[in-house]
C-alpha cells in the first residue's frame, strides 16, 4: 500500500469518529476492495473531511494510479462545479448528492458515493501526477499544487525523523483534510506506523477534548488561531495527560504567545514545536527544534532533515552574509512540480526540479537558524487558509462589486466601490461564506474611489492608512 | 442596558443575525457564522460586556442560545 509498510499490520491505524478501531490489516483490505471500483488512470476529485471513507478514497486513488484532488466536503455548489469545468474528472467521491448532470452513481461505499462520468476522458496525465491540492481553496481560485508519490513520501519520511514519530505516536486530526499540514500529520503518522484519531470537531467543542482523553491520543497539531483558542480556553488548566508533542505551522505564531504556549506546555511535559510550510513543498519546509523559542524568538528555524534553505537577492545571487534579508529558497524532494491551472498542465513536466522560491523575504542569524521578514506577494493567512488577494478581488467582482483587497494575517480589509442596488453588509456574509472564512475576520468599507499612485496603479499604502 | 439586551446584542454583533433569531434553536454551527472561530469571537464579547472570565468547561458546553443564559448564571449573570 501507498506509504505504509507491512510490518504494522496488527497494530492500530484509525480511531473513527464513532470509535470503531481500524488497524492496518483492516485498511489495507478496505483500500483494495475500494481500489476495485477505480479502473483507469484519471482524475477524482475527493470531497472529504477526517474520516475513514475519505482515508480509505485516499490511499486507494494512490495505489491505483488515479490522481485525487482533495477538496472541503463543504465546498460550494458554484465552486466544484466551475473546477468540474476546467478539470474534468472521471470521478468524484462525496458524500452528498452532486448536482451535475454529467456524473452518475457508480457505487456507495459506506456513507459515501462514488460517480463516475461516461463520455471519454481525454485528460494526460504526466506519469509522476499524484496528487492535486489548492493553494487558495477557499476563494474557488482554480490552480492547484501538483504533486507526485515522491514528494509525499519524502516529506512523510523527513516529519517523522525531526518529530521522532513513532509506532507508539497517536494523532488526533484537528487540521482539515484537504489541507497540506493535515494531510501531513497523517500521513507522517501512518508513514511511521502510528495511529490517528479521525475527529472532525473543533477545540471549541467538548468533544475534541474528550477524544483526546477517552483514545490516549499523543499529538496535536495547531495553526495560529488554534493556540489562541487554547489560551482563551486557559491553557494552563487543559487536562490532556497523554499529550506528548504539539506541532504549530500555518502562519506565524507572535513571540508573546508562542512563549506563553511553550511556557504552559512545558509544565506540562509537552513538547513543543512551531514550524514552516508551504503546499508547494507537500507541507514542511523547516522546523525550529524544540527548546528554542526563547533562544531564536519568531524564527522558522532549521530546514528538514534532507531539504536545504538559502537566500537569494535580487539580482539571484546567493547571499552568503547572516542578518541579510533576501528571498526565501528551498530544496528539497518534497518540492512539487508546479502548478496547475488547466487540465493541460496536468501532462506538463516538473519545472521547479527540486527548488522552490517561496515568495518569502528572510534572513538567517549566525547560528544559521531563518527568520521571515516579509513577503513579495499578494497572500495573507487566515486562520491557517492561505487566502490569495486577487483571486478575492476576482470572486468580489463576480458579486458585482469593485474591489480591492487587502489585509494581515487573519484580517481581511475590502475596499469596494459602492452600488446602488447592492448591499455592502450583504456582501461581507457572502464573501464569509464562499470563502468559509468567519465574517469576524472581514471588513468592508465602502470608498468613492481607489487612491492610485501617478503611474495608475493602486496606491496600498494610501489604503492602509 | 438590562443583562438580556447586552447578552442579545453580543450574539446579534457577532453573528449578524435579528434579535427575534435569537431562542432555543439558536445553536452551534446552525448559521455559518456560529463556528470555532465564531464562538471565540462571541465568548470574548459576552466576557467584555459582562466583566467576566469564562472557564473552559463553560465554554466548551456553551452550546446554544438558551445554554449559555445557564451558563452564565456560574458567574451571578442572570438574564431574563
Amino acid at each position: 500500500m501507498f506509504l505504509i509498510s507491512d510490518d504494522y499490520l496488527d497494530r492500530v491505524a484509525l480511531v473513527c469518529n464513532d470509535g470503531y478501531i481500524v488497524t492496518y490489516k483492516e485498511l489495507k483490505w478496505l483500500v483494495n476492495d475500494f481500489s476495485t471500483y477505480l479502473d483507469e488512470r484519471s482524475l477524482i476529485f475527493l470531497l472529504g473531511s477526517n474520516d475513514l471513507d475519505s482515508l480509505v478514497c485516499y490511499f486507494a486513488s494512490m495505489d491505483s494510479g488515479v490522481v485525487p484532488l482533495l477538496l472541503s466536503e463543504n465546498i460550494k455548489d458554484d465552486q466544484l462545479n466551475n473546477l468540474i469545468d476546467i478539470y474534468s474528472p472521471k470521478y468524484i467521491f462525496s458524500k452528498r448528492v452532486l448536482n451535475n448532470d454529467l456524473y452518475l452513481l457508480k457505487d456507495n461505499f459506506r456513507k459515501s458515493n462514488l460517480f463516475s462520468r461516461d463520455e471519454a476522458h481525454d485528460a494526460k496525465l504526466h506519469d509522476d501526477l499524484a496528487l492535486l491540492l489548492t493553494t487558495s481553496g477557499s476563494t474557488g481560485s482554480p490552480k492547484l499544487v501538483k504533486l507526485t508519490k515522491e514528494n509525499i513520501k519524502s516529506n512523510a519520511e523527513s516529519i517523522s525523523e525531526y518529530l521522532k514519530i513513532g509506532c507508539d505516536d497517536r494523532a488526533i486530526t484537528s487540521l482539515p483534510f484537504n489541507y497540506s499540514y493535515g494531510l501531513s500529520v497523517i500521513n507522517s503518522h501512518l508513514f511511521s506506523g502510528g495511529s490517528i484519531i479521525l475527529s472532525n470537531s473543533s477545540m471549541m467543542e467538548d468533544k475534541f477534548w474528550k477524544s483526546i482523553n477517552d483514545h490516549s491520543a499523543t499529538s496535536i497539531a495547531g495553526v495560529p488561531y488554534n493556540y489562541e483558542m487554547m489560551l482563551r480556553l486557559g491553557i494552563d488548566n487543559l487536562d490532556i495527560p497523554t499529550i506528548k508533542k504539539m506541532t504549530q505551522a500555518g502562519g506565524k505564531l507572535n513571540y508573546l504567545k508562542a512563549k506563553k504556549v511553550n511556557d504552559s506546555l512545558r509544565l506540562k511535559g509537552i513538547d513543543f514545536y512551531t514550524m514552516y510550510g508551504q503546499t508547494e513543498a507537500t507541507a514542511r519546509i523547516s522546523y525550529l527544534p524544540c527548546g528554542n523559542i526563547d533562544k531564536k524568538p519568531n524564527s522558522i528555524g532549521i530546514p528538514i532533515p534532507g531539504g536545504k534553505l538559502w537566500l537569494e537577492d535580487e539580482q539571484g545571487s546567493k547571499i552568503s552574509d547572516s542578518m541579510v534579508v533576501g528571498e526565501l529558497i528551498f530544496e528539497g524532494a518534497n518540492v512539487s512540480m508546479g502548478y496547475a491551472e488547466s487540465i493541460n498542465d496536468l501532462s506538463s513536466e516538473d519545472v521547479n526540479k527540486g527548488i522552490l522560491r517561496t515568495g518569502d523575504l528572510a534572513y538567517f542569524d549566525e547560528d544559521g537558524y531563518y527568520f521571515i521578514e516579509g513577503r513579495n506577494n499578494r497572500f495573507i493567512k487566515v486562520f491557517g487558509n492561505r487566502i490569495s488577494l486577487d483571486s478575492l478581488e476576482k470572486l468580489i467582482t463576480t458579486k458585482g462589486f469593485d474591489s480591492i483587497a487587502t489585509g494581515v494575517d487573519d484580517k481581511i480589509v475590502l475596499y469596494v466601490i459602492e452600488v446602488s442596488n447592492l448591499s455592502v453588509a450583504d456582501l461581507r456574509r457572502e464573501v464569509s461564506e464562499s470563502i468559509g472564512i468567519n465574517m469576524i475576520a472581514i471588513k468592508v468599507t465602502p470608498v468613492d474611489d481607489f487612491p492610485r499612485l501617478e503611474s495608475g496603479k493602486i496606491n496600498y499604502k494610501a489604503l492602509n492608512s | 442596558m438590562t443583562n438580556k439586551e447586552k447578552y442579545n446584542k453580543v450574539f446579534v454583533d457577532c453573528f449578524v443575525v435579528s434579535e427575534d433569531q435569537l431562542n432555543e434553536n439558536f445553536v452551534y454551527q446552525c448559521i455559518p457564522a456560529w463556528d470555532s472561530v465564531g464562538h471565540m469571537g462571541m465568548i470574548a464579547g459576552l466576557e467584555d460586556a459582562f466583566d467576566i472570565m469564562m472557564d473552559m468547561e463553560d465554554i466548551v458546553d456553551f452550546e446554544s442560545y438558551t445554554v449559555g443564559i445557564e451558563k452564565l448564571k456560574n458567574y451571578d449573570i442572570v438574564v431574563d
